[in-house]
């Protein structure tokens, strides 16, 4: 009965990352074919035909973001780059691009510096939401492993190896807690209009303090009535329409 | 000599008052603002005095008690000196008290010349002033200084000297000097301070006059032999402000004659000498030695400079930071300034260093001069480690001077991910199965936790054991009796009651074969069987024991090895 038990669960577990990706692989090929042939139009449009469909792909992000450079629509490109960051944040190439695009952009607004949570969990960043929970997964299944172990041959070393997987595991907990509290509040955003006026109130007829252009990075404080809440890394703050700006 | 005011308030009164209203330039006088009824006042405000330096000299409070009354009263006292002669008013003085604001009355004060008796010679303190030269070139240095002569005590100097910087850069050369010195017969003590001065722009040049504020302290003798009734005791010691100025002095500066201006030429102007030395003038190629080039002299010897030395890649020189030292002799900066470079030879064979020349302009002579230093000649060897000095040698020639940069042409993006692979759809999002993913280890380490506490169990706890194992050794006896060929028999009879008996032995841990039927139902219902069932099992182990006696057989053993195995089925599952 219990062997039944065990090998359900781990058939349930194998079939978690269930990954559909063999139905997207010929348009990711077409779209990819459109690009190395200078059909930049079309590549945009297959690119985003296939995040519409729902493919959420780190790649697919930043083979959007260069066919936009190629388009030369910076803001789009931006976005997409900063799309892709969170999903292969170690990528070497989508670091040089970005940064590309940053500087032919008007404003030049670099992404903001890790604070101090960010510099504490130095990992988190470096690691996506889905690299955090496997590694997580793995500590997990190791402990209970070891658990099991230990109650069943109750070693000292079993027992040092269960108090140092137990750490690991509350950081890799830890670490998802922060990855998400990064996720769901640091949020960014990227102005895809030619020239935005920053605004002093929910409204165009305030004062205008500042303008931004394509392509500057900002940070997301707050959203209502159609309005974005922005701020610049010097504390300067303000409101823009919310459709001038991509998250 | 006082003046006073009616205050506004009739408990309080302010009084303004000055210790004498004619004064010289070199004099100062006091002025003293008394309030009177309160000391809990800010301090007054001052009328606007632009011809007077003010300073304060300080508070005084006093409380008296007169017929049991008493009054208090504070003084604000300043030090006016004056800038000007002629006729000026001390304006109102303020004072606020109790919300109230009172005023004093203006005072005129007449300002007058220092009188012509006042000589040099007839005073027991004067101040002079001078500028070692009355026409200098731009550049060139002057000595401008300040001196004290005083044959009484004098304290509290406060020296303003101002030295035209429009005209001048000044370069301070040390402390105040001091000395005795006889004029006129008349031994002086002298406080001297001087600066150098560098004109900076042609044209008549005014050195302002200094001002010095001091407090000269008089011996006086009265006429009262005083306490002891000796002459000691009756000298006394007066003291006074003074304020002493000099006359301003002039100076024309010349512009720098253009006739024979060398070209190499840096506004250096003084009398200079030049030297160089070189460390070591036998050496290897690859060997380090110090070319040091000595600058020193009179003038502003700061601002020598030397290009790099022109080598024409026989060297590889690293220049050094250029090292200055100032000293002042007889009133006059004197310096130098070393420049030194290390150099590396390149090739080998005999060479001479090119001469170092600086030009100058000399005021004394009144024209540019130039000077070299002699050149030198070392011969350099090849080195005895050619083969490894060579390639480091060729290496370091490359980078003097290919400096290899690369040249970035233009900047353009990385290309695109073609992995196929890599395009797989990531869920971001945690939804059940990933909580699932992260609960059922758990569970698992749960099921294995009992199952193993079981294993543990049997290996240790008999009546465990037993209960556990009862049905299985039960139903395998009771399968093996039902292959047996004598089914009639009362062995097989006995042998059912036997395999019943052992199997509820082995449920309640206990002998099984010595128990009665009563005593199974019995024991079964104190074990929490329920009644039926206990009951059930009496019957049918009695029914076995009958059936062991009855001297015909009944021909339905089977239907009881049946009945058997469904009673311990049943006993089983309500255990």
């Amino acid at each position: 009965m219990s062997k039944k038990v065990l090998i359900s669960l781990f058939i349930l577990l194998c079939h978690i990352p269930l990954v559909q990706a063999e139905d997207f692989m010929s348009d990711v090929a077409r779209a990819n074919d459109f690009y190395t042939s200078n059909n930049y139009q079309q590549a945009a449009d297959s690119y985003e035909s296939l995040r519409e469909k729902g493919l959420n792909s780190g790649y697919l992000y930043y083979n959007l973001g260069n066919t936009y450079i190629r388009l030369g629509k910076t803001g789009p490109a931006i976005l997409n780059y900063i799309r892709a960051q969170k999903l292969i944040p170690r990528d070497e190439n989508l670091q040089a691009n970005l940064n590309f695009a940053i500087q032919q952009t008007r404003d030049k607004i670099a992404p903001s510096p890790p604070d101090t949570l960010a510099t504490i969990f130095f990992w988190v960043t470096d690691l996506s939401l889905n690299e955090n929970i496997n590694f997580a997964f793995a500590i997990n299944l190791t402990f209970w492993l070891i658990l099991t172990a230990w109650f069943y041959f109750r070693t000292d070393f079993l027992r040092l190896a269960r108090n140092v997987i137990f750490f690991l595991l509350l950081l890799a907990f830890t670490s998802i807690g922060v990855k998400l509290h990064y996720e769901s509040n640091s949020k960014t955003g990227v102005v895809l209009a030619k020239t935005v006026s920053v605004k002093s109130g929910l409204d165009a007829s305030n004062i205008t303090l500042f303008e931004l252009h394509e392509g500057a990075l900002v940070n997301i404080t707050d959203e209502r009535q159609g309005w974005i809440e922005v701020q610049l890394d010097s504390k300067q703050k303000g409101w823009i329409p919310k459709d001038s700006l991509g998250i | 000599m006082g003046l006073s005011l009616p205050a506004f308030a009739e408990d309080i009164q302010v009084l303004a008052t000055v210790d004498r209203n004619q004064i010289t330039l070199e004099d100062s006088l006091q002025l003293s603002i008394t309030i009177q009824g309160t000391q809990n006042t800010p301090p007054p405000e001052l009328p606007s005095l632009p011809d007077f330096r003010v300073t304060s000299a300080g508070t005084s409070s006093s409380t008296q008690i007169i017929n049991f009354k008493r009054s208090v009263s504070i003084t604000h006292k300043y030090r006016l000196t004056p800038m000007n002669t002629g006729q000026f008013k001390i304006g109102l003085a303020r004072i606020r008290a109790n919300g109230k604001i009172y005023a004093t009355q203006p005072i005129t004060v007449v300002v007058k010349k220092t009188t012509a008796q006042n000589q040099p010679a007839d005073k027991s303190v004067f101040i002079e002033t001078n500028v070692s030269k009355k026409i200098a070139y731009v550049g060139e240095q002057l000595i401008y200084s300040f001196k004290l002569f005083h044959r009484i005590e004098a304290k509290n100097l406060d020296l303003s000297m101002p030295f035209g910087a429009s005209h001048f850069q000044k370069e301070d050369l040390g402390k105040a000097k001091s000395y005795q010195n006889l004029i006129n017969g008349i031994q002086y003590q002298v406080q001297e301070i001087s600066i150098a001065l560098f004109p900076i722009k042609a044209g008549k040049a005014e050195i302002p006059a200094a001002m010095l504020d001091l407090d000269i302290y008089h011996r006086t003798r009265s006429n009262r032999r005083g306490f002891f009734n000796d002459p000691f005791f009756g000298q006394g010691i007066r003291a006074e402000h003074k304020v002493l100025r000099s006359k301003p002095l002039s100076v024309e500066i010349l512009a720098l004659p253009e006739k024979g201006k060398p070209l190499d030429f840096k506004n250096i102007i003084g009398q200079f000498n030049i030297q160089a030395n070189l460390g070591k003038k036998d050496l290897e190629v690859g060997d380090t030695t110090t070319l040091t080039i000595t600058v020193s002299g009179k003038g502003n010897i700061r601002g020598v400079t030397f290009p790099e030395p022109n080598l024409k890649h026989q060297f590889k020189d690293y220049p050094d930071q250029p090292e200055f030292k100032q000293t002042v002799t007889a009133n006059q900066i004197m310096g130098q300034k070393t420049f030194k470079f290390a150099l590396v030879p390149l090739q080998s064979g005999a060479v001479t260093l090119p001469a170092f020349t600086l030009s100058y302009f000399n005021p004394e002579v009144r024209d540019y001069q130039q000077i070299k230093t002699q050149p030198i000649a070392l011969s350099i060897h090849p080195s005895s480690a050619e083969e490894t000095l060579n390639h480091v040698q060729s290496n370091s020639i490359n980078n003097i001077l290919t400096k290899p940069e690369i040249e970035i042409l233009a900047k353009d993006i990385l290309p695109i991910h073609t992995q196929l692979n890599d395009f797989q759809n990531i869920s971001s999002k945690i939804g059940t199965s990933t909580l699932i993913g992260f609960v059922s280890p758990a569970l698992l380490f749960v099921i294995a936790a009992i199952f193993i506490r079981q294993q543990k169990r049997l290996t240790t706890d008999v009546a465990f054991y037993r209960n556990q194992k009862a049905y299985k050794t039960a139903s395998q006896k009771l399968k093996n009796l039902a292959r047996s060929q004598n089914s009639e028999s009362k062995e097989f009879v006995s042998e059912l009651s036997e395999i019943l008996r052992e199997y509820i032995g082995d449920k309640l841990n206990m002998q099984g074969k010595a128990i009665t039927a009563a005593e199974v139902e019995h024991k079964l219902k104190e074990s929490n069987y329920q009644a039926n069932a206990a009951n059930n099992t009496r019957k049918l182990l009695e029914k076995c024991e009958a059936l062991q006696y009855t001297p015909v057989s009944s021909g339905n053993n089977l239907e009881l090895l049946n009945e058997s195995h469904d009673l311990i089925k049943t006993l089983e599952k309500k255990s």
